[in-house]
């Protein structure tokens, strides 16, 4: 077969992927009776009602110099691990808001952090393609900083997002500006997996974000600047087990839903998602008509324990939180007393779900904690 | 190394001998495989000589002297190459020329960067002349932040992390006008040769039209000068279609005329389509960046940019006009003048 041959049937094949694309949505929707906040209506639920005292700004973690980019909890102990513009990690004490460690990165770049499951590492990564992993108990050098333990390096395009495999130590997944997401084993520093490329079937554009099932750690999802999300089986790397359409602009944040049967997305269209494993369905969308202002950018989500909240950060500085039944804003952290004053990056839930901790350009980070005692509804 | 074996895939079109021909196909072997180890410390030494006779070989010169025509040849091949035993022994040393062709490698496939400082003085402050016994001016920081875009490929999500620099140099090499690379089709399907000037042209308009560098300076340096003076007297420069209208003031009395006006038509093109979209002007700067001069001077120039955009916020009368440092090229003292 010659060349121009090739050419021909691969455009060919590549229509009828897009017809029956067109055709799946069409019969989506025609199955699509009613989205969940339709149904918890007329089954009579009401939203959350929010009182002045439930959700208040309890600390404000200041120090770095530069736009904090993101933010990760320690699945234990309550500490928080912040990556900023001005080429610094800073290890904070939740409670009493003092730094324990500020690592001075070899790249100032950075786009990402995580803790490690025992608390005793710390991830990062960004433009320089590689990721870095500190050891927080192991010896500073002369100048008083941490060297790096570990570098991930292999990607030919920014880390964006990294998270380590719940449980484990040893293993962490990132996703990258090069269109893949790559499972590494930490103590050789080699990669067991590689998730899409140039040979298999994976994200179209860059990837933006990752996020693990707590409740099954081979299953996580990622999100891209292809529009899209993608569900990955750790022991199947050759393709994703299914690709879920729905957004109108860059997938900038995935997180599973606590169970683990649903995640939701985030995206520049303005929009949160909340997607069904099983069914590969939209359940819902969050959006909440700002009139004519530019749209604000989705940034970062996070669920509550229960799943019942949603929050959201978004690129003017609002933080809302959604009523995921009922899909409606109970309470805009952007409008309150001690909101941040710039884009809120990155926001994350401590592990006993008791606080939200807010991280922005404006530099600082916010924890918010809930007063109180809630009553179940 | 890679220059000996794509030389040698070349060259195979032309009749040879048959060992030199067995080396050159195992070279290409290694490079297909990416097991550059196989080669690489060990052998170099060893293999240096034949490396020499490939270089040398007729057929290979011949080859060399059609680099026009081969896309992924790398214009250094013959300073290095001819010099192969040189640099495989054990004794050799990289001279700072040297370490200027070689052009750098940075660590996996991130951005490089660099901090350095220069000193505030201007032709047009007092004391740059007249006062020797001054004190000395203070030394403000820079930092450069080298973003190569074929690592960074077509997403511009990184971008944003730029939002706060102050400006922008964006490299463009004037002897690319006629040459073409691959790139991949917007439909996904594949990739087609496109000409890379054209492809500069793009990404040039891309960054100019994005959000985040809305009223940023941009200071283009228009590279290679020295390989494009030569070319444009060989080559017209409506090889490349977005100048089809470049049609030079004749007669001309030697090469470096035509080269000039081919240079500031250039200049201009780029000039027009910055200030189309943006409707500022756009700062221009001619290199040879093996050079150090004139990569010294575009510095000096993008410091003067980077002074001018600081005081027109502070509404200070006649400061650009002043400036030792035109935009407009053909009285910079740096341009020769015919």
């Amino acid at each position: 077969m010659s060349v121009s041959e090739l050419k021909e049937r691969h455009v060919a094949a590549i229509e009828t992927v897009n017809s029956l694309r067109e055709q799946l949505k069409q019969k989506r929707r025609l199955l699509l009776d009613t989205d969940i906040a339709g149904y918890a209506r007329e089954q009579g639920r009401n939203p959350v009602s929010f009182g002045p005292t439930d959700l208040v700004c309890c600390r404000i973690l200041q120090g770095h110099t530069g736009k904090v980019y993101s933010l990760d909890w320690t699945p234990e102990k309550n500490k928080i691990v912040s990556a900023s513009q001005d080429g610094r990690l800073i290890v904070w004490n939740a409670l009493t808001s003092q730094k324990t460690h500020a690592i001075k990165l070899p790249c100032a770049w950075v786009m990402t952090c995580a803790f490690s499951p025992a608390g005793q590492s710390v991830a990062c990564g960004g433009l320089d393609s590689v990721c870095s992993i500190f050891n927080l108990n192991s010896p500073t050098d002369k100048d008083g900083n941490l060297t790096v333990s570990r570098m991930l390096s292999g990607h030919k395009g920014y880390v964006s997002s990294c998270q380590y495999v719940p449980d484990e130590d040893t293993h962490l997944i990132t996703s990258s500006g090069d269109k893949t997401c790559v499972l590494w084993d930490i103590t050789t520093g080699l990669r067991t997996s590689v998730f899409g490329g140039e040979f298999q079937s994976g994200h179209t554009a860059d990837v933006l974000s990752v996020s693990i099932s707590r409740s099954n750690s081979r299953m996580f999802v990622s999100g891209s600047c292809d529009s899209t999300a993608r569900l990955w089986d750790t022991r199947v790397a050759s393709r994703a087990v299914r690709t879920f359409h729905g957004h109108e602009g860059d997938v900038n944040t995935v997180k599973f839903f606590p169970d683990g049967n649903r995640f939701g997305t985030g995206s520049d269209d303005g929009t949160c998602r909340l997607f069904d494993v099983r069914t590969g369905h939209q359940l819902q969308v969050f959006y909440q008509q700002h009139g004519d202002d530019e749209i604000p950018h989705v940034t970062s989500i996070a669920f509550s324990i229960s799943g019942r909240l949603l929050f959201v950060g978004y690129s003017n500085g609002d933080c809302y939180v959604w009523d995921t039944l009922l899909a409606e804003v109970v309470l805009n952290l952007g409008s309150m007393q001690n909101s941040h004053e710039a884009r809120i990056s990155c926001l994350g839930l401590s592990a006993d779900g008791s606080a939200l901790c807010t991280g922005s350009w404006d530099t600082n980070l916010k924890i918010w904690a809930f007063g109180g005692h809630r009553k179940i509804i | 190394m890679k220059c000996c074996a794509t030389v040698g895939a070349t060259m195979q079109c032309h009749a040879t001998k048959s060992m030199l021909k067995h080396f050159s196909d195992w070279l290409l072997d290694i490079i297909a495989t990416g097991d550059l180890d196989a080669f690489f410390p060990a052998a170099t030494r060893e293999y240096a000589p034949l490396v020499e006779e490939v270089w040398r070989d007729p057929a290979t010169q011949e080859t060399y002297r059609r680099k026009d025509e081969l896309h992924f040849l790398p214009d250094v091949a013959e300073y290095f190459l001819s010099r192969a035993v040189e640099i495989s022994s054990n004794e050799y040393e990289p001279s700072e020329r040297d370490i200027l062709y070689a052009e750098g490698v940075t660590q996996g496939n991130g951005l490089a960067f660099i901090e350095f400082s220069l000193d505030d003085r201007s032709p047009m402050s007092e004391t740059y002349t007249d006062n020797l016994d001054a004190p000395p001016l203070p030394l403000t920081r820079y930092q450069l932040i080298r973003v190569n875009a074929k690592g960074m490929n077509e997403g511009c999500k990184w971008v944003e992390m730029f939002e706060d620099v102050q400006a922008v140099v964006f490299c463009v090499a004037l002897s690319d006008y006629d040459q073409m690379w691959f790139v991949p089709e917007s439909s996904g399907t594949g990739s087609q040769l496109q000409n890379k000037m054209i492809e500069s042209k793009e990404l040039f308009e891309t960054m100019i039209r994005h959000p985040c560098f809305k009223d940023m300076p941009f200071v283009l340096i228009l590279n290679k000068y020295d390989v494009f003076e030569e070319k444009v007297n060989r080559v017209h420069l409506s090889a490349c279609e977005w100048f089809n209208d470049f049609s030079p003031v004749q007669p001309h009395h030697n090469n470096q005329s035509l080269a000039h006006q081919a240079y500031y038509y250039v200049a201009m093109k780029f000039k027009d389509l910055y200030a189309s979209i943006t409707g500022r002007k756009l700062f221009v700067w001619q290199a040879r960046a093996r050079d150090r001069v004139t990569i010294d001077e575009a510095f000096k120039y993008t410091r003067e940019v980077l002074k001018w955009d600081e005081e027109k916020d502070d509404n200070y009368f006649g400061g650009a006009e002043d400036s030792f440092y035109s935009t407009d090229m053909s009285s910079s003292p740096f341009v020769r003048q015919e």
